[in-house]
Order: structure tokens, then sequence, then C-alpha cells
């Protein structure tokens, strides 16, 4: 396990293979093969989104995917980013800022980035899913994301990766 | 935070770059025919599910390897028109057509031209150059999201 540089400033990714969390949801979300083969697999949840076909889910998707890298690319030139714009608490009642080491995610269509909250404002990716439940607990691939998070989480705890600074002596 | 600590913490947090940058400014700059390309994969995707073939049989019909048709299926394939025609051969359908815009545009320009001649009566060498133009076309992708009916058209 490696925590990497993702050139968007305050922006980690935890890297479990070959590549990283954030490039290999990328990867997968602009592969038309993958997507047509989720979405067919994922197809009777599609109705509650108002797509009726397939082909249309996986066109969307290119489009949401666009949007999102569009986001990361604009906070990697912009002088003052804003890494707070593009996530919010992975619970969406839960309102708390202070938490320790929070679960976030963040959105683009039905698109999700899910990171860890170290504090000082750096947000650690974990994964992503494409999320067509209401609920992450409805879904294996949400599911299997949720374990990820908690996983990172007690990882980042156990090895006292609290704080923005403990991150950046360790990154210089 | 002693040194063997601070060792271990190192081997984790690294100064290791992700590459999604490099292959997003790429996608950027290349997206009008890496859209092309994720179209033609969703027709072809679409007639292997009709015709309830597999990956490998298309390919054993092309006469590619698999790897190959795992290639363009992912849709980032800069393919070329042999492989288009290929893929159209196998599977019985049209995935691009040719259509000649040029001419259909200097039509438009000759019929926007003579509801001006009545005013101005340009002669015809004036019209001539709009007209020779017509030999030039472009590309469109076939797919929508009718796709499947079309398929079911053509075969």
């Amino acid at each position: 396990v490696k925590i990497i540089n993702t050139f968007v400033p305050q922006l980690r990714a935890f890297k479990f293979s070959s590549v990283d969390e954030l490039e290999r949801n990328l990867d997968l979300w602009t592969n038309t093969k993958y997507l047509y083969e989720f979405f067919e697999k994922n197809k009777s949840n599609l109705s509650f989104f108002d797509v009726s076909t397939v082909a249309e889910a996986v066109e969307k998707t290119l489009l949401y995917v666009e949007v999102l890298r569009d986001n990361l690319i604009e906070l990697v030139y912009q002088k003052n980013p804003n890494i707070d714009s593009l996530f919010h608490n992975l619970n969406d009642n839960e309102y708390k800022a202070d938490v320790l080491l929070s679960k976030q995610k963040s959105k683009s269509g039905w698109l999700r980035l899910y990171a860890i909250k170290v504090e000082g404002n750096i947000y650690v990716i974990t994964g992503g899913a494409i999320k067509l439940t209401e609920k992450m607990s409805q879904s294996d691939v949400t599911i299997e994301e949720q374990k990820k998070l908690d996983l990172c989480r007690n990882y980042l705890k156990d090895e006292g990766i609290y704080d923005e600074l403990t991150l950046m002596e360790l990154m210089i | 935070m002693n040194n063997n600590k601070k060792q271990s913490l190192e081997n984790i947090v690294t100064t290791e770059n992700s590459g999604w940058l490099a292959k997003a400014l790429w996608a950027k700059v290349n997206k009008k025919w890496l859209n092309r390309s994720s179209g033609v994969s969703l027709s072809v995707l679409e007639a292997l599910r009709e015709k309830e073939w597999s990956q490998k049989k298309l390919a054993q019909e092309m006469k590619v390897s698999s790897q190959q048709i795992n290639k363009i299926l992912k849709g980032q394939q800069n393919l070329t028109f042999e492989t288009v025609s290929k893929l159209e051969d196998a599977l019985g359908v049209t995935l691009m057509e040719i259509i000649p815009f040029r001419r259909e545009n200097a039509k438009q320009i000759i019929q926007a031209k003579s509801l001006r001649e009545e005013v101005s009566k340009p002669t015809k060498q004036q019209i001539q150059p709009v007209i020779n133009v017509g030999n030039k076309a472009t590309l469109k992708i076939a797919y929508n999201r009718n796709a499947s009916v079309q398929y079911k058209n053509a075969g």
C-alpha cells in the first residue's frame, strides 16, 4: 500500500495495485467495454435514473467522467484551488466538519470518488464506484468501497497519519 | 516520531505521481476522435449482443486476435478505415457513413445565391467555383441510441 501525489493540491490517492485509485477508476469509467458490461449487469437499476438502454447509460457515464476530469484539471491549474468544493461528507446527514479522518465522497452524476479527509484539508482517495442504488449497502460494488473506506481509515489511524503535517513531512 | 516509525511511513507516503493527469490531458486533446471511437465500440457491443456472438467469435470472423477486439471495444483505439470495414463486414452493420456534406452545402449556397440573382444576376463563372468543391466528403458515426433498431433493419 502506498499514498501518492495526484497533482491536485491537497489530494492524494491510495495505491493498492499497479495504478492508484484515482487513475484506476478514471480508466474504468472511460472504458466503453467495461461500462457496457457493468450496465448490462446492473440494468435493473437504470430505471431509477430515467435511462432506458445500456448504451444510453454508457454515453451518460462518458459525459460524467469528462465533467469530473475537467473539474480535477481545473484544480491542478488554479491559483487558489478549493478542494473542499469537490468533496462532501459520505453520510448526507452528517454536518460535523471536525470528525477525525472523516469519510468523504465526490459526485459526478452516478460516479463517486471516495476519500478519507486528513486534518488540514487533505483528502486521500480510497476508491470509486458507479453508484446506482440509494444506499451503499444495496450494491456489491459500493459495499466493497465501504469496506475499503473503513480499511483505509483504520490504516491511517494505525500508522498515526491524522494530519497534513505528518503527510507533508513524509512527502518532502 | 521515532526513526523506525518514520522510515516505515516513508515507504507508504511516497513522492510518486499518479498517471491520471497525463491521460486526462491527452483525452482532452483527442476528444473528438475518442468520442467516435467509443461510438463505434458501442455499436459493435450492441451488435454482438443482438447476434449473441462472443468477442472470440468476432475475432475469428475478422481473422484478428481477441486482444485486438478487446482494444477496439475499450473505445480508445484510433481505428483505421480498414478495421471499421472489417467490423462492418463481419457484423453486417453500418458503423460509419460517408456524408458528401460539401456538395449539400454547395447546393444551399447556390440556392441562396439564386435568390440574390434576381438582384445582382451573377454570371456562370461566379457560381462555378462553388459547384466544383463537391468532391470532398466527411465522416459521420452512424451510432445513435437506436443503433439496435438500425441493425435490425440492416439485417
